[in-house]
């Protein structure tokens, strides 16, 4: 087990390494910040004063040597839009963020897997056609457009929801439920057919023979081998959520580093995008990380060496 | 011949197996429907002026923002009402259809193709660069994606072809993955081996007999993959990064109209449901083709 | 009961359970709380940190300047600096207002103004200031209450400059430095810092011992950054916010028929124009004249400002200052819609099929930059100029105007103060995004630097109009609004051109 441990945490170096770098050159090629940071008025006195102020005068490689050995231990530098450090500016948002997915998670579950299962023992009836379509719905209407008409509906015409900002548990409902719809078409859909195969096994058929209530066999036996597919399909989808935070956190003003992240983009403030799209690798290695070690849980069958 | 070794189909000969997929696929009602609408939208996209009812593209400033033909205030010959610059709403969506298929199905193309090389490779090679190729699936799968696609599209420039180039590049992993695990299991199958046996080279071996057996797999995942790039290109419109104006893409329609939905609901809602309709096609038809090619196939996809 | 029909009614019930709970929370603040929401959180709220509105508007709540440009009154007029005189034409005598002190005890006095220019002439500190703090030679102090700010030359718009300097408490602010008091500021204003929770909110209470009268009934300031149009509105129109800036147009009509909301529109300092590059490095048609003449025929710009902007905004009459600016020429009109003439004038200069031409514009820079951009390319259409449309993110929109890559053609808006030096000075061939290069129109605009009578002054910048007007380095589009969400319990809410607004005597009755 911990050699297991040792061995996926050695193997996600390199690519946390490639991203780093790779993060590194998109940033530079997308042109000198300087002049995105100050007035247009500005002197060239000022400029250059900019300039080495943030090392931005010096060659390109010199530059990456210097990134590179600060990220090596976790300093990306100063924000040139904030002049804080970058990482500093990402870990103040970060609960923001981890707030909002972890909701949208349980919401996504919540849903989603009850919706499957019920989808799959009513296969090809009404019941079945009907979730699958709504779901295909959820997934086929962008999340910008759902956050908007959310805010409309619920914020201006009903007055249940506020419009956005973070604080309250009802400022999360909205830009949760927005980024969960997405979410809920996928596990839905793999639980159903996780638990179309489940439901064929002869476990389930022994258990109904032997009388056990339906919906004990259904939700405890079959759900259980359910689980680990689901699992795997989220740790897989953790980076088109994020994708997702970016924009569900512009429109309901969620104070997270999806918000910061674009801002940091369109001002090329590069410290603070390599910081941002860093700590995504990061968490999207620990969560499959997570992911592989819940199979073990899960299902005693699986064991690491 | 390359056909005779097809595990599940050895028996049947090319023809039969095909007209039998596509009975499969069109049993049920829900699967014809799809594929009617479908068939619609390709025409949309192949004849857009024979079908549109007017010109797409003639603003008229003081006709903007009108609402659909039925309501109240509507304009007759304006079906789905104008845009805020006073353009046929219906005739833009027949117009976009064309540009929104034409971008999600190259983007599909260039991610299919990307992944299904770089799968085979992984998965037939194994060793270092199956390994080299799973960092790079790791990294391509860590690294965000909008985050990816603002910074090149800004770097190189919004242009149809770099808007394929980047959407492609961001779905290739997902590809790669399947295709590796199903050559996985391939690779030493007795017919594999007997190619090989019998001195076929690997890229032969590749092409002629691992291919054809994934080839269902691959096809069910390009058609969810399809509907996944009109979200993104509509995604990409909101943040200003879509097919350049006065082109009409559904997404870039939307994304527009959204800030005329107190005004007018039918601008951003009408391409919306165009959107929906043709996703919701995709999706039912591409669980029916699943069904037919072969049911074992895994819903995951 | 199915299975199915179980599940749908236990997640009824929840639903229906956790929705009052949840309902109530977040609303309002009511009472003597006033809640703005822009689109930004602040970067820094040391007002000379950045030019900013967004920044501006909440640091100045804390932190306050020398003088102040009154909205209101159009005038320059005293804030910590209680009168002035000048004593050359390039040097001006400041008397500071007495007994005002920093809200951590410091006294505001000579010593704490002299400090504030060390740091306002430090391009290292103060970069986004450096071209007013180029025009300044040495600060001195007379007295404690008594300074005396020397130029390099005779300075035009020196008041303004001096509505431009922040003052700040100097041992506070050796104890902090720079990066420290942009996050914690102590200043004179009207409020304090309590609390600043990022991109979520800034909440500023009321500062007891300010000098002046104050803004009456509020004892607290909470400022939310709110980046999307729509959200904006909506928070607004459910009353979660008194003021939202950047209204769009299009829900001016809704708000309005509120009962408790309106619309304020304040004309803006920004002036929209097509640039059109006669750079010698740009080959394009529109190095010919004709050809920039015949764009500005073809664009009808009244259509554009009745339907696009529902009348909310300003037609240029062929020039880029303001009918209120120093220098405005009455006697220029604007060319007229006339494609006709636009064809004419197209074959005049080769083009007789039309020509063909790149036009760049950003997407969400501007209000409704997309629509007015492809409106306007549907009129050059018409007239035979075809466009290929290029939408740039905000961000590259920026870079490029400012390393003149923004060419042949692009739709640009600029926001320069209120002053026509800083107007004019932009079409400088030595201007960083200057897309004209005409030796006569440089000369005209560095004698209008330095001309400090106002007579000679508006008669040479009537003279670079009519020269602009005859060479179109621009196209003229129409000046813009701004529209601001204001509850109708807040008085006295007057913004200023330049997106500012101030609230030191707004009255909130609630």
């Amino acid at each position: 087990m911990a050699s297991y441990l040792l061995r996926r945490l050695v193997l996600t170096l390199p690519v946390l390494a490639g991203i780093v770098v790779i993060t590194f050159l998109l940033t530079r090629l997308s042109g000198d910040p300087t002049d995105l940071m100050l007035p247009p008025n500005a002197t060239d006195e000022a400029r250059e004063a900019f300039r080495s102020v943030n090392g931005l005068d010096r060659p390109l490689w010199e530059q990456f040597v210097v990134f590179a050995g600060r990220a090596l231990m976790g300093d990306f530098g100063a924000s040139l839009r904030f002049q804080q450090p970058a990482m500093g500016l990402v870990v103040e948002r970060l609960p923001a963020t981890i707030e909002l997915a972890f909701a949208t998670m349980a919401l996504a579950l919540v849903v989603g897997i009850p919706a499957g299962v019920v989808s799959a023992y009513h296969r090809g009836s009404a019941t079945d056609t009907s979730i699958r379509t709504v779901m295909l719905l959820g997934q086929a209407v962008p999340s910008f457009f759902l956050g908007v008409l959310g805010i409309i509906v619920f914020a201006v015409w009903l007055r249940w929801l506020p419009t956005g900002g973070r604080g309250s548990l009802a400022q999360l409902v909205l830009p949760a439920t927005t980024l969960a719809f997405n979410l809920v078409a996928l596990i839905a859909r793999v639980t159903r057919s996780c638990m179309l195969d489940v439901l064929k096994q002869d476990y389930v058929r022994t258990a109904r023979a032997k009388g056990v209530w339906e919906a004990r066999v259904v939700w405890l036996h079959a759900l259980r081998n359910a689980f680990i597919p689901v699992l795997t399909v989220i740790g897989l989808q953790f980076g088109l959520l994020l994708g997702g935070v970016v924009v569900t956190e512009t429109i309901f003003s969620w104070p997270g580093v999806g918000r910061l992240a674009i801002q940091a983009i369109y001002a090329r403030d590069f410290p603070v995008v390599q910081a941002v799209v860093f700590v995504f690798a990061v968490a999207f290695v620990l969560v499959n990380l997570v992911v592989d070690l819940l199979y073990a849980a899960l299902d005693p069958r699986i064991s690491y060496k | 011949m390359a056909d005779a070794a097809l595990p599940s189909t050895a028996r049947s000969t090319p023809e039969s197996r095909l007209r039998h997929v596509v009975r499969g696929t069109l049993a049920g009602w829900p699967a014809r429907i799809s594929l009617l609408i479908l068939a619609l939208a390709l025409a949309c996209a192949l004849a857009p002026e024979w079908i549109a009812p007017r010109d797409g593209y003639a603003q008229d400033l003081a006709l903007r923002l009108l609402p659909p033909a039925w309501s109240e205030k509507g304009v007759a010959g304006y079906w789905l009402g104008t845009d805020q610059l006073g353009r046929d709403t219906l005739s833009r969506i027949v117009e976009g259809t064309r540009i929104t298929l034409l971008v999600s199905l190259f983007a599909v193309l260039v991610s299919g193709l990307a992944g299904v090389a770089a799968g085979l490779a992984a998965g037939f090679y194994g060793g270092k660069i199956d390994a080299v190729i799973l960092r790079l699936i790791d990294i391509q799968l860590a690294f965000p994606l909008i985050l990816l696609v603002i910074a090149v599209v800004a770097v190189v420039g919004p242009s149809l072809t770099n808007l394929v180039l980047v959407m492609g590049l961001s779905g290739w992993p997902r590809f790669a993955r399947i295709v590796r695990g199903s050559v996985l299991t391939v690779r030493h199958l007795e017919f594999v081996d007997a190619a090989r046996a019998i001195g076929a080279s690997r890229g032969r071996v590749m092409a002629l007999h691992i291919l054809p057996n994934i080839l269902s797999a691959i096809i069910v995942y390009a058609s969810f993959e399809v509907a996944r790039m009109i979200l993104l290109e509509a995604t990409l419109s909101f943040l200003g990064l879509g097919v350049q104006p006065p082109t009409p893409t559904w997404g870039g329609m939307i994304s527009d109209g959204r800030k005329y939905l107190n005004q007018s609901w039918a601008v951003s809602l009408s391409p919306g449901i165009a959107i929906a309709l043709v996703i919701l096609a995709i999706n039912i038809f591409g669980d029916a083709l699943r069904d037919a090619l072969d049911p074992q196939l895994d819903e995951r996809l | 009961m199915s299975l199915a029909r179980r599940t749908l009614i236990i997640s009824a019930a929840a639903a229906t359970l956790l929705l009052p709970v949840l309902g109530g929370e977040g609303r309002a603040q009511q009472g003597r709380t006033l809640t703005i929401a822009q689109g930004f959180d602040p970067q820094t709220l040391w007002p000379n940190g950045t030019t900013a509105s967004d920044n501006l508007n909440a640091g100045n709540a804390i932190v306050e300047a020398l003088l102040w440009n009154n909205p209101a009154t159009q005038k320059i007029e005293p804030m910590l600096v209680e009168s002035w005189e000048p004593l050359t034409s390039s040097s001006m005598r400041l008397h500071l207002r007495k007994g005002v002190t920093f809200t951590n005890g410091e006294p505001m006095n000579a010593d704490a103004v002299v400090h504030s220019f060390k740091v306002f002439l430090d391009p290292k500190q103060t970069p986004a200031y450096a071209n007013y703090a180029a025009a300044i030679d040495r600060v001195e102090k007379i007295d404690d209450a008594t300074v005396v700010v020397h130029t390099k030359f005779p300075y035009p718009p020196f008041e303004l400059m001096l509505t431009q300097v922040y003052v700040t408490p100097p041992a506070y602010w050796a104890s902090v430095g720079l990066d420290g008091f942009g996050q914690k500021p102590i200043g004179t204003g009207p409020f304090k810092l309590t609390e600043w929770v990022k991109d979520n909110r800034v909440v500023m209470d009321r500062n007891p011992n300010y000098w002046g009268k104050g803004p009456t009934g509020i004892d607290r300031v909470v400022w939310r950054p709110v980046p999307d149009d729509t959200a904006r509105v909506a928070g607004f129109t459910t009353g979660e916010f008194d003021v939202a800036t950047n209204i769009p147009i299009a829900a001016i009509d809704e708000i309005n028929a509120q009962p408790d909301r309106r619309v304020i529109e304040t004309p803006s300092y920004r002036i929209f124009q097509l640039i059109l590059s006669s750079l010698e490095e740009h080959p394009s048609p529109l190095k010919d004249k004709r050809v920039r003449q015949a764009v500005n025929y073809a664009i009808d710009k009244t259509a554009i400002i009745k339907n696009l902007f529902a009348g909310r905004a300003f037609a240029l009459n062929g020039q880029l200052l303001r009918k209120e600016q120093l220098g405005y020429d009455p006697g220029l009109k604007d060319y007229p819609y006339d494609p006709a003439k636009a064809k004419a004038l197209l074959a005049e200069a080769g083009f007789p099929n039309g020509l063909e031409i790149t036009f760049k514009f950003p997407s969400g820079r501007y209000a409704q930059d997309r629509e007015v951009s492809e409106a306007i390319a549907g009129m050059l259409a018409k007239a035979g100029i075809r466009t290929k449309m290029v939408s740039l993110e905000p961000g590259e929109f920026l870079r490029q105007l400012r390393n003149r890559e923004l060419q042949p053609m692009a739709y640009l808006g600029l926001a320069p103060l209120d002053d026509p030096d800083f107007q004019m000075a932009q079409y400088r061939s030595t201007w960083r995004y200057a897309y004209v290069r005409n030796a006569d129109l440089d000369a005209l605009i560095d004698a209008g630097a330095r001309e400090t009578d106002k007579a000679k002054r508006a008669e040479i910048y009537q003279k670079i109009s009519r020269l602009m007007y005859e060479e179109v380095p621009v196209a003229f589009l129409f000046g813009g609004y701004d529209f601001y969400g204001v509850s109708k319990a807040l008085d006295g809410f007057v913004p200023r051109g330049d997106q500012r607004f101030f609230l030191h005597n707004v009255t909130l009755k609630r």
